[in-house]
């Protein structure tokens, strides 16, 4: 059991200590996920996550870690978000792009050009593409743990993950910045290696 | 899909995932930067405003600024005046003796005021946790600034030095930093000032190997880089002092300046005693730089610098010589330089007072500005005739890049033979050992005409003439005279020893030091330079402009 299970433990009998030192060291993690996509009512959707989070610990399964359940409650609540937001009670993830939701993204603290190319690329994917390559590769889940999030089979999200990586490939090299930029961030991608970062071997 | 995305990739997929992995860094540095209080204000409606302030003492905990293998690192406020601190929460090692130590130093440090070192507050104990509060710098750290973008060499070296002026300043205090490394240099967003942190208080602890917090830290990186940069005498746990802090420094320059570790491994070895890489070829810093580095990396802490100050003034000398070249400002004190020549010169050398940093600065002072001078080519020529005769290469390529007026190199027969007929060849003169016995006003006079002269003897040999003429220093010109072979043994060990030589020594350093008054700025850049290599030492070089200007001026110089 690792700490933040004991500590989620803790909080859901009412040990708001725990509960503190848990979400402090989540949080982070959670707003990031958040605000890629929501920008500025991330805080609202990170409580709203938070407070679900507790009122649904039936739902919280000992044998995944707490962070993967946490992001998936928080993707429910970013799913309900985009269909009040689009007014469409069907909107997915597949019909909304972030810059889409939040048409003006918080300046990126980064030096470096192709970083912030790529930030800005990833907000021009469909939401669901953007979720899964965040997923694998800035919280570091397994394939299965994106499934449990997503709800879909670990197979599906490897392929979609393949798909999302040639997406923002694409999205990349039609972005309207200098060439030079361009090709430089071109030559980076290998195309038709679709495989996400822990399936390597 | 366009054409532009069929193009063949260099980069491999790692350089992708490594790209994406950067950016969530990156995001998340945007959040956790411009989120502060977007932070706060989660934890506050989920925890009310009593738990939103996290509590050590009197400080108000505001934001988790990092972690490193000794402990967190929070803004804080101080509830008493509302200051605004980085607060430092040490990890418990269970080691009373060892947090006692740290206690005393960190005293001993907050009493310490540098413009290069992070002021330290306030050290204490509060339930059993050790804390600093530290002055909150916005910047980032040294490691940092060198990789944000390209840094040119005297950059580096400015800042650098910057930087050890910081550690002057601990050693004055009678402190030793001992982990000093680019990571552990903050510099401020506002001025671009390099402050050092994290001093005095990394312990020698035999079971911080045991301890499995640390062994995380490890695998991350963040102690294994501080090992990288400890000193050997630090690596073996023995005894450190300043010259400990001295060696970190030099390693670290060395690095931010040649772009790889010094300590060369297997084939790269060039027979360094102490295992020093050679610049690559390509490097732009001037080969003094990698003298002055080179002696800072000696195994032996005796053999290094005496002081960081020492240390510093080499590197300014360095940076200063270029800037003079180029008719911008030298940096070197050089007014101070000659009132101390002036005292030398005054008083009786015999039983000079000096003390060992300013007899060394002095000849710092001539060598550094007069290698500096050096074209960058030479440097990589150095190296390809020293690996030749060290290692038997069938030939020396591009002989003609070696303008060196004279190589002395140890080696056997056989090998002078081959490296003067390459030299012959080339057009160079060359003197060999036998004819070194009986001809030095030969070699004097010629010094004007040859690109290359070589003199080779063994350094039995080497020493046994520069005893045989220094018998007959009777007068500061025999003196000079020797100074081509006499020139390395200063420098070898540095002015620290000729206070324990023969009168001779300490004249001839005189007479040098009453000559470069005399001669005044350093020679113009294309001069022919004096290079002269030494067994268990690095290439020392000083030009040739002078002594031959002494040489036309000798007879009224010293009468």
């Amino acid at each position: 059991m690792d700490d933040d299970t004991e500590l989620y433990r803790r909080w859901s009998t009412g040990d708001s200590v725990a509960g503190h030192e848990l979400v402090r060291r989540n949080l982070d993690s959670l707003l990031r996920f958040l605000r890629s996509k929501v920008g500025a009512d991330a805080s609202d959707l990170a409580h709203e996550t938070l407070t679900r989070c507790i009122t649904a610990r039936d739902r919280f399964r000992g044998d995944s870690k707490f962070r993967t359940f946490m992001l998936s409650v928080a993707t429910n609540v970013l799913r309900e978000y985009i269909r009040k937001r689009i007014k469409n009670s069907r909107a997915d993830f597949q019909d909304v792009t972030a810059e889409r939701l939040d048409p003006t993204p918080s300046e990126v603290l980064s030096n470096k050009q192709d970083i912030k190319l790529l930030l800005f690329a990833l907000r021009k994917l469909p939401i669901d593409q953007q979720l899964i390559l965040e997923l694998a590769y800035w919280e570091n889940l397994t394939s299965k743990e994106i499934g449990v999030i997503l709800e879909r089979p670990p197979g599906t999200i490897r392929r979609q993950l393949g798909e999302a990586r040639a997406s923002l490939e694409r999205t990349m090299a039609q972005l309207p910045t200098p060439n030079d930029l361009r090709t430089s961030m071109v030559m980076r991608l290998v195309p038709g290696r679709t495989l996400g970062p822990e399936e390597s071997s | 899909m366009s054409e532009r995305d069929r193009e063949p990739t260099r980069l491999p997929r790692e350089e992708f995932d490594a790209q994406l992995r950067h950016a969530g860094e990156a995001a998340l540095g945007d959040a956790s930067l411009i989120a502060d209080e977007e932070r706060e204000a989660v934890l506050a409606r989920m925890f009310g405003e009593g738990a939103r302030e996290r509590r050590l003492g009197h400080y108000s905990l505001r934001k988790h600024i990092g972690a490193g293998g000794m402990g967190t690192v929070y803004r804080a406020r101080d509830r008493r005046d509302g200051r605004e601190v980085a607060l430092k929460i040490l990890r418990d090692r269970g080691d009373p003796r060892g947090e006692e130590r740290m206690l005393r130093e960190a005293y001993a440090m907050s009493k310490l005021s540098s413009p290069h070192v992070v002021r330290l507050y306030e050290v204490g104990v509060i339930d059993g946790q050790v804390y600093l509060a530290m002055e909150l710098i916005r910047g980032r750290t040294l490691r940092t600034w060198l990789e944000e973008q390209p840094r040119t060499w005297a950059e580096i070296v400015e800042m650098f030095v910057r930087a050890g002026r910081g550690l002057c300043d601990i050693h004055r205090a009678g402190l030793v930093h001992r982990d000093f490394k680019p990571g552990n240099v903050l510099v401020d967003d506002a001025d671009d000032r390099p402050r050092l942190v994290d001093f005095g208080l990394v312990r020698n602890d035999p079971r911080e190997h045991d301890d499995p917090q640390l062994q995380r830290v490890t695998a991350t990186g963040e102690a294994m880089g501080t090992r990288r940069y400890m000193s050997p005498e630090q690596r073996l746990r023995s005894s450190v002092d300043n010259r400990s802090d001295q060696y970190s420094f030099c390693l670290s320059l060395f690095e931010a300046v040649y772009g790889c570790h010094p300590l060369a491994s297997g084939r790269t070895a060039h027979g360094d005693p102490d295992g020093i890489r050679l610049p690559k070829g390509d490097a732009t810093a001037p080969s003094a730089v990698w003298s002055v580095l080179r002696r800072g990396l000696s195994r032996e802490p005796d053999e290094r610098w005496s002081s960081m100050e020492v240390l510093l003034a080499a590197l300014i000398a360095c940076r200063g010589l270029i800037d003079e070249a180029s008719a911008g400002p030298y940096l070197f004190d050089r007014a101070g330089a000659r009132a101390r020549l002036a005292a030398l010169q005054r008083s009786d050398v015999g039983r000079a007072k000096l003390d060992n940093a300013n007899r060394e600065l002095e000849v710092i002072d001539l060598l550094a500005r007069d290698a500096a001078l050096a074209p960058l080519s030479r440097t990589a020529a150095h190296a390809i005739l020293e690996r030749a005769l060290r290692r038997g290469a069938r030939r020396v390529s591009e002989p003609r890049a070696l303008d060196l007026s004279i190589v002395a190199a140890p080696c056997d027969r056989s090998w002078a033979a081959w490296v003067a007929a390459v030299a012959r060849r080339a057009g160079y003169t060359t003197v060999t050992k036998e004819r070194l016995r009986v001809s030095w006003d030969e070699l004097l006079r010629s010094f004007g005409q040859p690109r290359l002269l070589v003199l080779l003897a063994s350094p039995e040999a080497v020493a046994k003439e520069r005893r045989r003429l220094d018998v007959g220093i009777s007068d500061a010109l025999l003196t000079i005279r020797v100074r081509p072979v006499a020139l390395a043994a200063p420098l070898e060990r540095g002015c620290l020893e000729l206070g324990r030589e023969r009168d001779g020594a300490r004249a001839e350093l005189a007479v040098l030091a009453a000559l470069r008054s005399r001669l005044g700025p350093a020679p113009p850049r294309r001069e022919p330079v004096v290079a002269a290599w030494y067994p268990g030492n690095s290439w020392r070089m000083t030009s040739g402009t002078w002594l031959a200007r002494f040489l036309a001026q000798r007879t009224h110089s010293f009468a």
